[in-house]
């Protein structure tokens, strides 16, 4: 089974592999891409320093499967779906999530991406822990936006 | 009868360890109440149960060598 999840950040680098990836594919005419970055929340006078996200690894792969097969299956114009997420300790103005859809025109992809986020957040078990700039640490769950 | 408990994100803070290894669970439901009992705190936050990788309810029977996991609320992205 494919992995999708990479320890630590999605870097711009790893971002640039999968976009350059893509000269190959002469038939593809439109890529969404989303990025999903680690804000520097507040709270009660904290700031979020960084995010370390953990995953149950086995049942994630399997849900990003299902995610894929579901997506392709509900728009016949995309070609590839590709999802990365981290696991591991991602700081704050580093990104945790990489998705990038590929069609053959614009639409499908721009309505393919934002549905796979949804679907990653609803669906895959991943888990993240805030630090704080003094150490402090909390459970976080999703924001529903 | 021997079961891995796998215990995530809050449940994992709370029991002290992620991975446990248990005795003598039939059901979904005697993992529930080993938590309830053992782990008082734990009834504070919301889970699923997971066997497998598959998601079930507290009639599940279990069977030597499964690994039930508690999953509090996702949060990826």
């Amino acid at each position: 089974m494919e992995n999708y999840l990479i320890e630590g950040p999605v870097k711009g680098d790893t971002v640039a592999k999968y976009i350059n990836e893509q000269a190959q594919f002469k038939s593809r005419g439109g890529h969404a891409i989303f990025l999903g970055q680690v804000r520097d929340d507040k709270a009660d006078k904290n700031t979020v320093a960084s995010i370390t996200y953990s995953a149950y690894a086995e049942m994630a792969n399997i849900a990003f499967e299902e995610i894929k097969i579901k997506i392709m299956n509900k728009f016949p114009d995309v070609q590839q779906v590709t999802m990365l997420h981290s696991t591991g300790l991602v700081k704050a103005g580093e990104n945790s999530l990489f998705v990038m859809i590929s069609g053959g025109h614009r639409k499908e992809p721009r309505q393919a991406c934002s549905e796979t986020v949804d679907l990653i957040k609803e669906h895959v078990p991943i888990w993240k822990n805030e630090a704080f700039e003094n150490s402090e640490t909390r459970w976080r769950e999703n924001d529903p936006l | 009868m021997k079961i891995k408990l796998l215990t995530f994100g809050v449940f994992g803070d709370l029991t002290g360890k992620s991975c446990h290894e248990l005795t003598g669970m039939k059901t979904v439901t005697d993992i529930e109440t080993y938590l309830k009992e053992s782990y008082p705190e734990t009834q504070k936050f919301k889970y699923k149960i997971a066997v497998n990788t598959k998601v079930v309810d507290g009639s599940k029977e279990l069977s030597d060598g499964d690994e039930v996991a508690i999953l509090p609320p996702f949060a990826g992205g």
